[in-house]
């Protein structure tokens, strides 16, 4: 399925209220590495290793662990219901919502066990480039098109 | 203050709201921070900043999904904001002094293509800025325009590196 068929698919789902196909249709992991990496690093040195373990296993669990995302999927709700309709990015936004799951470089105390884990997510979101956005209005939410696992990265902010 | 843009107005009310994460989703980040990651790029030997440039860039573009524990600048500038009093629009030769340090040089020698890109369009968009405003009353004055693509705020005095001196200095 492409992008945008993709996008407007979930905003279906969730104007269905059916949150677990929202939910299957995210990809978790993108999603949260940025963030979960940025609060890792403003952590002491000899602490992050601890923080980075409960994190990667909440981002790579969290698809499969509705009690845990409930969250985020009521905040992703309150753009895709009421979206009406799905538009390609403007390059500014574009480059911002490619940041926002960019995963950034790598901070130092992960064992190296977490450190292969982390290259390997940045790995997949250096290649992404497609961003469609949910329209509303007042608002534009944007979603990033992961094609390796077809899926959508939102975020988190 | 009838005058002021819109956006302006919005920033201040999540600021008197104590709400950080509007407000950082009401500047616009990478057009605030082009010039002070020019210079930080200028300052390294040329042969480095290929290595370092778009990193920095990308950090540009990802500063709005960084929450208050990471956004040192959102830090300092939500009390200034909260106790603005005043907006008014600079005049010269504030505006063109201010609209013209905020832009990036025109060449970075030595980073990549993606980078040189980047800055060149950052620095188009900044051309296109015109009215700056001055938000008085508070502990600082700031200095500010508004994108007309993005609608959001360009930082402009003080700039996103002073800012986050003046929170780290804070504490």
């Amino acid at each position: 399925m492409a992008g945008s068929e993709l996008l407007q698919a979930m905003i279906d789902a969730a104007k269905a209220g059916d949150a677990d196909t929202v939910r299957r249709m995210i990809d978790w992991p993108l999603s949260g590495a940025a963030e979960m990496l940025y609060a890792t690093s403003v952590l002491p040195e000899d602490e992050r290793a601890d923080a980075a373990s409960d994190g990667l296993v909440e981002i790579q669990t969290a698809g499969d662990r509705p009690d845990v995302v409930g969250y985020v999927l009521a905040e992703q709700a309150e753009f895709l219901v009421p979206a009406t309709a799905v538009e390609s990015a403007q390059p500014w936004e574009r480059l911002e919502a490619l940041a926002g799951v960019r995963v950034p470089p790598t901070p130092a105390g992960l064992t190296p066990e977490q450190e292969v884990t982390v290259d390997g997510l940045r790995d997949r979101s250096v290649p992404l480039t497609e961003v469609w956005i949910a329209v509303g209005a007042g608002y534009r939410q944007p979603y990033v098109f992961v094609p390796d696992t077809g899926k959508l990265a939102i975020l988190l902010d | 203050m009838p005058d002021e843009p819109d956006v302006i107005g919005r920033a201040l009310e999540a600021a008197h709201d104590k709400d950080p994460d509007r407000l950082r989703k009401l500047i616009d980040w990478p057009l605030s921070g082009a010039a002070g990651v020019a210079a930080d790029l200028l300052a390294l030997p040329e042969v480095e900043r290929a290595a370092v440039g778009e990193d920095r860039i990308w950090a540009l573009y990802a500063q709005v999904h960084r929450t208050l524990a990471v956004n040192r600048p959102i830090l300092w500038l939500l009390p200034v904001l909260a106790a603005t009093t005043s907006v008014s629009r600079a005049v010269e030769p504030v505006r063109d002094e201010a609209l013209a340090e905020i832009r990036p040089p025109a060449d970075v020698p030595g980073v990549t293509a993606w980078a040189r890109e980047r800055l060149a369009a950052l620095g188009g968009r900044l051309e296109r800025l015109s009215d700056v405003f001055l938000l008085t009353g508070g502990p600082a004055t700031l200095t500010v325009a508004v994108a007309p693509d993005s609608d959001r705020l360009v930082l402009l005095r003080p700039t996103v590196a002073q800012a986050y001196e003046l929170a780290t200095r804070k504490g």
